[in-house]
């Protein structure tokens, strides 16, 4: 049966500069299905025809002809929307790959700076053509196109082979002898080749030519729609970029310079009428220490912030965002950096600090020049005095120390704004802290009859905060519960330790706070239900100051009172993990060992097999046991600034300001000691502790190293570091 | 207790009521009203004690510590900072020159004379 190919299926193959519509070559698939059934209803059906023959060739042909229109369908739907061009180039290589017969197939793309070379085996054993072809191809583009391919930044990738396939048992692997190029064509321009090669004497025929031609087409096409799209994306970003006030770099990731605004050639010294190229730059990156921010950003996990200080007319200070760009998988795919001229900002903030330091000292010195007179009058050195004139020194000097106290708080209140206060966390146990603040108001309390009291568990975890500024917290709290209570009443402080956080409270059998007044209760300068003869009075700051401490710890305050039934302050303070605190004590303390140039070491000491341990001994017997251990370490610890934390059967100890050298010296003295210990409690079978010392900078360069390493027990054989107690 | 106290401060009041008030508790004291003074003073007339201002025009408290530590003659005397500067970790620098005495202004009267007395009976 005479079959005719159909004749809309010719004209497809001729426009080459078209895509194939999609629709069109479905429609030939499907037609081509049909005739392929019709053709084994009239072979099933008998009449004696075999599918040898005339019959037989058709639907040899027939097949051979849908596979084709199949894989060019799977093709233009696949490369329809790549806007990449690895992928397309892989696209491609598959698709000729299930339609031509090929041993190695190679690729090259290129644009002004870059030519890219993607190389594709088709057996395992056509690897050993790859250098032959790769250069081949870079010949012929360079013969095609007239540019220096080879003075282009060149990325080879290889497509390795399906192992699965074995190549036909006829061909000689021994040298190529069939080659054939088509090249890529965006608007008349050659802008890449692809080669299929072959062992086998000519093996490619004038059909073979015309499919990859056609593969080749759509392609071209493609990279043409992904050069409009990347180039319109390109433009649109230039633009918005072109105007912006900060400066703005791009890298792609070949770490070419992609996007740079005017503003950032600027803030780099390159004048409007200096063309800065691509080597300039470059230099300049390199110069500032950009480059090793941007190769640092490509792994940070977050955006990497550097200040830089430039000189070009006039020192100036300018900060820069760096982050990487990623794709789905992770990988960097570029970098942008903003850059911000902050010369200004930080001048700003330098007169901030200037002033409030200046009106301190100008605000306190006549301040003790009045109160020392004041004092050395009323201390009667220049003469007695007379009873109405004591009285009278006594509130001056009663006003000069309220004046005090408001510019001091003034002084906090306005550093706090500013931003100028800085926290100086240590681990602190909360209730030795309280029992210190309780301690020195109990005077006060007492003077008025009231019972001032603490009410909370033994055993509080340690928390990680600035001494100083709790201490403020607590001293204001319980100093306005015991002025704001009348004789014989009763303070208390509470402290319960949540799941994740520890909340605090002082409550008082005070007068209570009004609901109309119980939200202004933590502005400035709001005072109210004040007890008469209740002791100085307070400045209005003293709440708003203490909510702001209690913000900056990333803890919550509120207030609860009834009128007549007294009055209670809660607040809290977040409680992190061990494994959290640690990471932060050791991120605070590379901070500092950066600055000061020191080394900063770890320990962790773990108990071996825990959970076996926690199983044999009794669970009171092993929290004593655990708390035994780390007063033992504590004790042999010399220094105040070295930190233990312990996590269940984890401990971790801090070393500021130690090295290599010093870190295995502590090591040993614990292992002693601890040794000692356990023999002494018979527990020298039960207990095993394996101890790691790791130092920074030498063996982890961030806390997460730190930290991930410290705590690794399966380290190296001939670790010398690396040591087992029991 | 007594002793020979050198005060050096740009407050003239100030400097008149700490005077009196150090003469009261049996002090001799002299004084200057910058560093300059306040070194030419030491090289006279050597003090048991220096009570010691920081924000000084000229030659700021810092500077005369850092001479002081560094002559021979003068490195023993003992120095008390007094200071209306509460900023943390100011002291840090003073520390690392030797000098761990802080009092700060406004102060409280008891609290120097009971800091002085210390201080001088240290040597």
């Amino acid at each position: 049966m005479k079959k005719k190919i159909n004749p809309r299926a010719k004209k497809i193959v001729k426009n080459k500069n078209r895509m194939v519509p999609v629709v069109q070559v479905e429609n030939l698939l499907k037609r081509a299905m049909h005739d392929l059934e019709k053709a084994r209803e009239i072979s099933d059906a008998g009449e004696g025809a075999s599918l040898a023959g005339p019959s037989g060739e058709l639907e040899a042909k027939i097949k051979e002809r849908t596979l084709e229109l199949s894989v060019l369908y799977e093709f233009s739907n696949a490369v329809a929307y790549t806007l990449d061009y690895h992928q397309l180039i892989k696209l491609v290589m598959e698709s000729l790959f299930k339609i031509v017969e090929h041993d190695i197939c190679v690729a090259l793309l290129c644009n002004e700076n870059i030519a890219s070379v993607t190389i594709k085996p088709s057996y395992a054993e056509s690897v050993k053509f790859t250098e032959e072809v790769k250069n081949a191809i870079i010949d012929s583009a360079a013969m095609l196109t007239g540019e220096d391919i080879r003075g282009k930044h060149l990325s080879s990738f290889l497509i390795p082979s399906s192992s699965a396939v074995q190549p036909k048992e006829d061909s000689e692997f021994d040298k190529i002898r069939s080659s054939f190029n088509v090249p890529f064509i965006v608007q008349a321009k050659t802008v890449g080749l692809i080669n299929v090669s072959s062992c086998r004497e000519s093996a490619f025929s004038e059909e073979d030519i015309k499919l990859i031609s056609t593969i080749i087409n759509q392609a071209s096409t493609a990279i043409e729609r992904m050069r409009a799209v990347i180039t319109a994306e390109k433009s649109k970003m230039e633009s918005m970029v072109e105007g912006m006030a900060e400066g703005v770099i791009m890298l792609d990731e070949d770490d070419e310079i992609v996007v740079i605004n005017p503003r950032a050639e600027d803030i780099l010294g390159f004048g409007p009428k200096e063309a800065a190229t691509s080597g300039m730059l470059r230099e300049k990156f390199h110069t500032l220490g950009l480059d090793k921010a941007f190769e640092e950003c490509k792994t940070a996990k977050h955006l990497i912030t550097k200040e830089i200080n430039i000189a070009n007319d006039g020192a100036a200070v300018v900060r820069c965002d760096i982050t990487a760009v990623k794709n789905s998988a992770g990988e960097a795919i570029g970098i942008v950096a903003i850059l911000r001229d902050i010369t200004k900002e930080k001048e700003v903030d330098k007169m901030k600090s200037e002033f409030i330091s200046t009106v301190s000292h100008e605000l306190r010195t006549p301040l003790t020049t009045m109160r020392e007179f004041i004092s050395i009058i009323a201390d009667e050195i220049p003469g007695k005095l007379s009873k109405e004139q004591r009285d009278y020194i006594e509130i001056i000097r009663g006003n000069i120390d309220r004046l005090s106290r408001l510019i001091n708080d003034l002084l906090d209140i306005s550093k706090i704004e500013a931003g100028k206060i800085e926290l100086k966390r240590s681990f602190i146990t909360l209730s030795n802290l309280i029992k210190d603040v309780v301690a020195t108001l109990k005077p006060k309390a007492v003077a008025k009859h009231i019972e001032l009291k603490t009410s909370f568990q033994a055993f509080l975890p340690r928390v990680y905060v600035d001494a100083d500024r709790i201490v403020q917290v607590f001293t204001n709290l319980i100093e306005n519960a015991i002025k704001f209570t009348p004789q014989n009443g009763k303070v208390i402080v509470k402290m319960i330790n949540k799941e994740n956080e520890i909340e605090c409270s002082v409550s008082d059998t005070g007068a209570g706070i009004a609901p109309e007044n119980l939200g202004k209760v933590f502005s400035r300068f709001q005072q109210f239900g004040r007890v008469a003869g209740g002791g100085a009075k307070g400045t209005g700051l003293g709440l708003a100051i203490t909510r702001e401490l209690v913000h900056m710890h990333k803890g919550r305050i509120r207030v609860e009172s009834e009128l007549g039934h007294g009055t209670t302050f809660i607040f809290t303070l977040p409680k992190d993990t061990i494994e959290s605190l640690v990471k932060k004590l050791i991120h605070d303390r590379i901070e500092e060992a950066k600055k000061l140039n020191a080394k900063l070491s770890v320990l962790t000491l773990s108990i071996i097999d825990f959970n076996g341990v926690k199983r044999q001994l009794e669970n009171q017997k092993l929290k004593f046991i655990l708390l035994d251990i780390e007063r033992v370490i504590r004790y042999a610890l010399r220094r105040p600034t070295d930190t233990v934390l312990r996590d269940d059967g984890e401990i971790f100890v801090i070393l500021e300001e130690c090295n290599k050298d010093g870190v295995l010296i502590v090591k040993k003295k614990l292992e002693q000691a601890i040794t000692d210990y356990l023999k002494r409690e018979d527990l020298a079978e039960v207990i095993k502790l394996q101890i790691n010392a790791l130092t920074y900078p030498d063996e982890a360069q961030s806390e997460e190293e730190l930290f991930v390493k410290a705590r690794t027990s399966q380290r190296g054989g001939n670790d010398v570091r690396e040591s087992i107690i029991n | 207790m007594s002793g020979k106290v050198l005060l050096i401060d740009d407050e003239p009041e100030l400097v008149a009521a700490v005077e009196i008030r150090l003469k009261a508790n049996g002090y001799d004291v002299d004084f200057a009203y910058d560093g300059q003074a306040g070194l030419e003073k030491i090289k006279v007339n050597k003090p048991d004690l220096i009570l010691l201002d920081i924000v000084m025009p000229k030659i700021d408290g810092y500077e005369v510590c850092k001479r002081l530590k560094t002559d021979p003659e003068a490195k023993d005397i003992p120095i008390i900072i007094f200071s209306a500067s509460q900023r943390k970790g100011f002291e840090d620098r003073y520390r690392a020159l030797g000098v761990n005495n802080f009092i700060f202004k406004p102060f409280d009267s008891k609290e120097l004379l009971d800091m002085i007395k210390k201080v001088i009976a240290k040597g």
